[in-house]
């Protein structure tokens, strides 16, 4: 697509009533402490609905109708993704990639600049190789308590919000059912997910370094984020930088994993400013 | 164009801009008496113009600096008498509480203005403040081996280097900066500072001093209000990881903090990254007004 044509098509979303937006949820599905967080999305989603329409898609919702064997593929997450935004809207969408989905979220904004409008990272570690400080969350998962409880143990680890986590973020039991078994079954994460997971992530980042994205970034997280420290944003905002004039950075005080859902007014502020801003 | 208008604080003929409704932010400029770069309010009015249809803005030139008078005896070349005199400017123009946006050593003036008058302040925003931040700024590396042949070559020099987009250093701009340094109120203060030794004796202890008091009280106490950090990405005299250092002594107190970071925006990332800058300004500051933390 030519530069005008996409000029043209992002003018377009412009005039529309509401911006279109896709979240990718961050969260790991079938992990024994962290297995979802599309729920953390819902008041950023309520405060933003006059703005936006925003999508949130969770990987496990892509994954749990896959065959087997492409179960927890990225490369089936990019065509499922590539699709959803086709179907639904004229031209390029506005990115949010959260935790390891922003990394997913890089990937595909690459491979696909025409679907692209703007790319916001949520406490991302994509920067530095491997996957951040996610093994950490094994250390504190109680494998002898009951699932809600080890979950919400885990979510008020990464909180620094004392009135959360709220029940509502940990979403239905039985999603994860297949996840589990198969995970269980076939060695977990590290022979389904990662290996895949780190190669993709080392391929964006040597095309970021070499092309960049070419399109507004901005990074968000919190201060205190036990999974992603604040250096790990600052790697990942100079990587941007070198290739993309609009590249911004911004950091909630008082904050741990989830900007979105611990200062929902706050972000949904600030990001759609940002959104507004990349309209030319 | 916003009009000059003038006032008498303590005896002090006092320049300043004042335009807009709305909650106020006064923007207070950095540099010091008798700088040669020609620091004065008029570097914020492209923002303040940005801002003055959402909030009352108000912008002076500080003591000794632009066209403010300079302080009467030698002994008030100092940090503390900048910050006395931008107090009593704000308690005289009724300005009220309100949201204090200071730019290098202007970020010294208004954070201690918010710990000392907390009833005046709603909330502060620091942009690229070497003289707070960790260390010793790096404006003697910016300025090293300077080999301008004239003042007006020697103040382009000097911002070129301050500035990562060299075009926006705009004939205009060196204009206005040219006539301020050239003024004879600054060369008399040069030479107080550097021929008569106010600098080392007066302005650079109590840089010293209230520097230390004013760290040691955010790391004990933090601040009060909201405060938000901005930094150019690219800024020669103090890395963004290092307003990140003295971003995390805010955070003992309670108040929403944030910090923000520009791309392709040295020294006055405000002038260089004009839109993203007026939007997170006026995001935080409608932000915390309208209780969204």
């Amino acid at each position: 697509m030519s530069q005008q044509i996409y000029q043209d098509r992002l003018t377009a979303a412009a005039l529309r009533d509401r911006q279109p937006v896709v979240v990718l949820a961050g969260g790991l599905p079938g992990h024994p402490a962290y297995p979802t967080s599309a729920p953390l999305w819902s008041e950023a989603r309520r405060l933003l609905e006059d703005k936006i329409e925003l999508h949130v898609i969770e990987s496990a919702d892509v994954w749990k109708e896959a065959e087997d064997a492409d179960f927890m593929k990225l490369s089936v997450f990019s065509s499922y993704l590539s699709g959803f935004i086709g179907s639904r809207f004229d031209g390029p969408v506005h990115l949010v990639g959260e935790d390891v989905a922003a990394s997913y979220m890089a990937a595909f904004a690459l491979a696909e600049p025409r679907l692209t409008a703007s790319c916001t990272f949520i406490s991302s570690s994509l920067a530095l190789p491997g996957n951040g400080l996610l093994d950490h969350l094994l250390l504190d998962a109680d494998d002898d308590k009951p699932a809600s409880e080890r979950v919400n143990g885990c979510l008020a680890s990464l909180c620094r919000t004392g009135t959360l986590p709220l029940p509502a973020w940990q979403g239905p039991d039985d999603s994860y059912g297949r996840f589990n078994r198969l995970l269980v079954a076939e060695g977990g994460y590290e022979v389904r997910f990662w290996p895949e997971f780190r190669l993709r992530q080392e391929e964006a980042l040597v095309r970021l370094a070499h092309w960049g994205m070419q399109r507004p970034c901005l990074v968000v997280a919190g201060s205190d984020d036990p999974l992603c420290p604040s250096a790990h944003s600052f790697a990942l905002h100079r990587l941007l930088s070198q290739r993309e004039r609009h590249a911004e950075l911004v950091l909630f005080g008082h904050c741990g994993h989830f900007p979105q859902a611990e200062h929902p007014r706050r972000f949904a502020d600030l990001f759609a400013r940002f959104v507004e801003s990349t309209l030319v | 164009m916003f009009a000059e208008k003038w006032t008498e604080i303590d005896g002090i003929r006092t320049r300043y801009f004042d335009e807009g409704d709305g909650h106020p932010i006064v923007f207070v400029h950095g540099g010091q008496y008798g700088g040669s770069g020609g620091s004065s309010a008029s570097i914020w009015l492209d923002t303040a113009a940005d801002l003055a249809g959402e909030f009352r803005v108000v912008a002076p030139d500080r003591l000794g600096q632009g066209f403010t008078d300079n302080p009467p005896r030698l002994e008030d070349y100092t940090i503390d008498a900048s910050v006395a005199h931008t107090v009593a400017l704000i308690r005289a123009l009724g300005i009220g509480r309100c949201h204090l946006a200071g730019h290098s050593r202007g970020g010294f003036v208004v954070t201690q203005i918010a710990i000392d008058h907390p009833d005046l302040v709603s909330g502060i925003t620091l942009v690229s403040s070497g003289t707070l931040s960790p260390g010793f700024a790096r404006n003697h590396i910016v300025h090293a081996n300077a080999n301008a042949v004239s003042v007006r070559a020697g103040i382009r020099q000097g911002y070129e280097r301050y500035f990562f987009n060299k075009a926006l250093v705009t004939a205009d701009r060196m204009a206005e900066t040219t006539r301020l340094a050239g003024l004879p109120k600054i060369a008399e203060a040069s030479a107080v500072m550097f021929d008569r030794a106010a600098s080392s004796r007066y302005f650079v202890p109590s840089l010293q001093h209230g520097r230390v008091r004013l760290l040691r009280h955010l790391k004990r106490h933090g601040l009060a209000c909201p405060a938000q950090l901005v930094w150019g990405l690219n800024d020669p005299t103090a890395d963004p990881e290092n307003g990140k250092i003295l971003w995390d002594l805010f955070s003992a107190g309670k108040a929403h903090l944030e910090l923000v970071v520009l791309n392709e925006s040295g020294h006055f990332v405000y002038v260089e990254q004009r839109e993203a800058f007026v939007r997170h300004l006026s995001g935080f500051v409608a932000g915390y007004l309208a209780g969204a933390f």
